[in-house]
């Protein structure tokens, strides 16, 4: 702990729970001390564990700030804050005079952060299509990492994953589709490399183009992949982007070994095996295992019981009552630190 | 001619309208246009059990249905509501709707409200929640509703500007307590106590408000009339609407809404006109609700020509949906029904593989999820509809929070009425939940008979309005 930067980060919600669970990815120079959530998330006095360490979530943000050097104001796409809210608490970090990470996307441009942003080396990347209209090879195993809606834990698996290889010497290269992923050393393919492409045929020349030349850079053993989005809609209204993303990505890269998670429903086994044959017809792309998460969605329910999009948090008990071959053939609980280190060997063997 | 057990026979309603014969099938929950052969074929099956010989088309047309997984005879074998499992996950996390009772007395005394005193079950009182009552009830609201997508408090009475210094408390501790998520306060009120002050406070905090307001002065003062003196509060009523709408149109535009308490003892047209003709409310949004029939004897008749102007308001409607009439040609009384027909053509019409072996009828809620209403005295009840004298409906207390045992007892309430609800075609349509609960069986069944004709009535009117070429996912409901 001695000469770490002690990290209060806010303002947490589950989203960010794999940032605290596997903080060790941030590096050794920084710790999160303190996890802040603002009290109307209903956070309060959640526990997370990492690592036997456990965090209590505070809703206390000017008493928690003493005791860190550093705050850390992290993205959570699920989750806005009201625009007073966040300048307050900014406000609140300058007038204690400590340092400000911010990877959210609400600009304040009169107010001085003076961040303390790393360097995000990806963002100075540059991909040049110029002169090769075409796929190039990238000769490191790759693994996917998709889910199926929102609040699937994706996150989490692909950090847990990330955190275990690394622990185990492996050299890994990890695409995460948040802008703080810069902070855990992991990369955010830059907007520049699909917004300015005018199709699809180029979109996936360029992504395969940026892992190309972030392979050749880092040299990793392992290249992991986080696709954003879903897999396909579920109706009118729940398009979850089509499974454009997946479609693009699938094509860019060849996936070695993929990982599907998903959410909780009363029909998640069928849904799962039509989702896999979706997906291998579709993109060629074989589901290797799932995890599942511990959220409910009722996808065929618009009601006053539940919105259509609405996902309701369940706990480990529930899911496995209710899916009995959980953490027994092809659908795991990665939350469990012990299942990541069964699924690591078992990805090691299929790589092998 | 085989004789066939009522369960062996296709779970069907059949019905015709104007524009043909139908059927709707209880297992796929659709309603479709059927040849008339057919229609009588399936009519005498299901009054004859029996099968009658049908001819080569019709046997023809039957088989196709059956294939296409219709006509099936299924039934739910055993009561267990879908949420049942869940239903701990839903308390847990995802109250949607809190509502504070923060007073039981009221200025008025409206002869048909649940509280006057006609009704077994409710009277009002001098009870006023404390802030201590309402600071705990918040704390557990913000607490258990993280996967709700907004926070949402209303304020209920009693006649809850009666207490209006606890409504800013309340709404200031919920603006510091709930940091980082908006939240929404709703307020029904009868308008009589709104001033200066607090609707600068109302329009500060985006209230919305209901607003009770029964029809022109005569109809309106016939039932809502001052506790003090028995005068009638139309003209308070109106001025104060009137002082608001002066001051903060855009507000009133975007947050008020009128509910009326319809009293078919009147004429509908009077009702309307007084809506389209009053420039105060005529841009305004209405609900209705018939007088509560529960736990009363003092329900009004109905006259008849308040059922043929409906009627022809109702044709408005239908030609004002299908773009027939310029918007708004319909009166504004009918937009709750206008509603009910789009949710019945969307929820009440798409195809679903079969009933459940294990299922619930549609009526009740996660109770206790979707509203939360916790009285004056901090218990707990499902939702304000709920009479507080029926302990039954207490799902828990500030003290101990919700009895996720109880709750789930109440989510399966259909337990009680499990044979007679099995066979019943509005299984999928039905609305009735544990506010019916201590009606006696004999009320009961004259409920669902009710039910099962309000229910046909609005499949009848969606497939005439589908039939002439109507399509809910074309048109904007402007009234949600």
């Amino acid at each position: 702990m001695e000469g770490k930067t002690r990290v209060l980060i806010y303002p947490y919600s589950r989203l960010l729970r794999p940032f605290v669970v596997y903080q060790d990815l941030l590096g050794h120079d920084m710790k999160i001390t303190s996890v802040v959530s603002p009290g109307g998330f209903g956070l309060a006095g959640d526990v997370i564990d990492s690592f036997g360490e456990k965090y209590v979530v505070q809703t206390d943000f000017e008493k928690e700030i003493s005791h860190c050097d550093c705050v850390w104001f992290c993205e959570d796409e699920q989750h806005e804050l009201p625009e007073k809210t966040l300048r307050d608490k900014l406000l609140k970090v300058l007038k204690h005079d400590k340092k400000i990470i911010y990877t959210r996307k609400e600009r304040f441009d009169d107010i001085d952060l003076k961040p303390y942003i790393r360097a995000a080396a990806n963002e100075k990347r540059k991909v040049d299509l110029m002169f090769m209209n075409k796929l190039l090879a990238i000769d490191v195993p790759v693994i996917t990492i998709l889910g199926n809606y929102k609040n699937t834990d994706q996150l989490e698996v692909q950090l847990a994953l990330n955190y275990e290889f690394t622990k185990r010497g492996y050299k890994v290269t990890s695409i995460v589709p948040m802008q703080s992923a810069s902070l855990l050393h992991a990369h955010t393919i830059p907007e520049s490399v699909t917004r300015d492409q005018k199709n699809a045929n180029d979109r996936i020349i360029s992504i395969n183009h940026y892992l190309k030349v972030l392979a050749d850079d880092e040299k990793p053993d392992i290249m992991m992949v986080g696709i954003p989005g879903g897999i396909y809609p579920y109706d009118d209204t729940a398009c979850i982007e089509f499974g454009q993303n997946i479609y693009e990505t699938i094509h860019a890269v060849k996936s070695d070994f993929s990982i599907l998670c998903s959410i909780y429903g009363a029909w998640i086994e069928e849904e799962l095996e039509r989702e896999k044959d979706l997906l291998k017809n579709r993109y060629q792309l074989a589901i290797d295992l799932v995890h599942l998460s511990p959220y409910y969605w009722n996808k065929n329910e618009n009601s006053a019981n539940i919105r259509r999009g609405d996902t309701i948090e369940l706990d480990d008990d529930f899911l496995y009552e209710k899916v009995p071959r959980l953490d027994k053939s092809d659908i795991w609980n990665l939350r469990k630190y012990e299942n990541v280190q069964k699924v690591t060997d078992q990805i090691i063997d299929a790589l092998s | 001619m085989k004789k066939q057990a009522t369960n062996e026979l296709p779970f069907i309603h059949l019905f015709e309208t104007i524009s043909g014969y139908y059927l709707y099938d209880v297992n796929r929950n659709k309603f479709i246009q059927i040849p008339k052969d057919v229609y009588r074929f399936l009519e005498h099956q299901q009054k004859l059990s029996e099968q009658n010989p049908a001819s080569a088309a019709t046997e023809t047309y039957v088989n196709h249905l059956m294939q296409r997984g219709f006509l099936k005879s299924r039934h739910v074998e055993k009561v267990k509501h879908p949420y049942t499992d869940v239903a701990k996950y839903f308390l847990k996390h995802h109250i949607v709707h809190l509502v504070l009772q923060i007073t039981q007395s009221c200025n008025l005394r409206c002869e048909y409200c649940v509280y006057s005193g006609n009704y077994r079950n409710r009277t009002h009182s001098n009870k006023q929640m404390t802030f201590e009552t309402a600071r705990r009830a918040m704390d557990y609201y913000i607490a258990h509703s993280r996967d709700a997508e907004q926070l949402s408090v209303g304020f209920y009475g009693g006649e809850p500007c009666l207490n209006y210094k606890l409504i800013q408390k309340c709404v200031a501790y919920m603006e510091a307590a709930a940091e980082g998520r908006d939240v929404l306060y709703s307020m029904t009120t009868n308008a009589t106590l709104l001033d200066k002050e607090n609707i600068d406070f109302f329009v500060q905090h985006g209230f919305h408000l209901l607003i009770s307001l029964d029809g022109p002065e005569e109809i309106h003062n016939k039932h809502r009339k001052f506790a003090s003196d028995r005068a009638g509060t139309f003209q308070t009523v109106l001025q104060n609407i009137q002082y608001m709408k002066n001051n903060h149109p855009e507000y009133c535009h975007k947050n008020v809404a009128f509910n009326m308490v319809v009293d078919s003892e009147n004429g509908f047209f009077q009702l309307s006109e007084f809506i389209r003709k009053n420039p105060v409310i005529s841009d305004m949004v209405f609900q209705t609700n018939m007088i509560d029939p529960k736990n009363t004897d003092a329900v009004p008749s109905v006259n008849p020509a308040y059922l043929e102007e409906m009627n022809y308001e109702r044709f408005l409607l239908f030609l004002e949906l299908l773009g027939k009439v310029p918007k708004g040609s319909a009166s504004k009384l009918l937009a709750t029904y206008g509603r009910e027909l789009r949710r019945t053509l969307y929820e009440n019409n798409s195809l679903i593989m079969s009933l459940p072996e294990e299922g619930h009828h549609s009526g009740p809620c996660v109770p206790g999820s979707v509203r939360l209403f916790v009285t004056t005295d901090g218990l707990f009840y499902p939702c304000e509809r709920v009479s507080e004298e029926l302990k039954e409906a207490v799902i828990g207390d500030i003290d101990k929070g919700i009895d996720l045992g109880r709750a789930e007892d109440l989510l399966n309430y259909g337990r009680q009425s499990a044979s007679r609800c099995r066979n019943c075609w509005a299984y999928r349509c039905c609305d009735q939940c544990i506010s019916y609960m201590d009606e006696d069986e004999q009320r009961m069944e004259k409920y669902c008979e009710i039910t099962r004709l309000n229910v046909q009535e609005r499949i009848k009117d969606a497939c005439t309005l589908e039939a002439l070429g109507f399509d809910y996912a074309l048109t904007e409901d402007e009234t949600e």
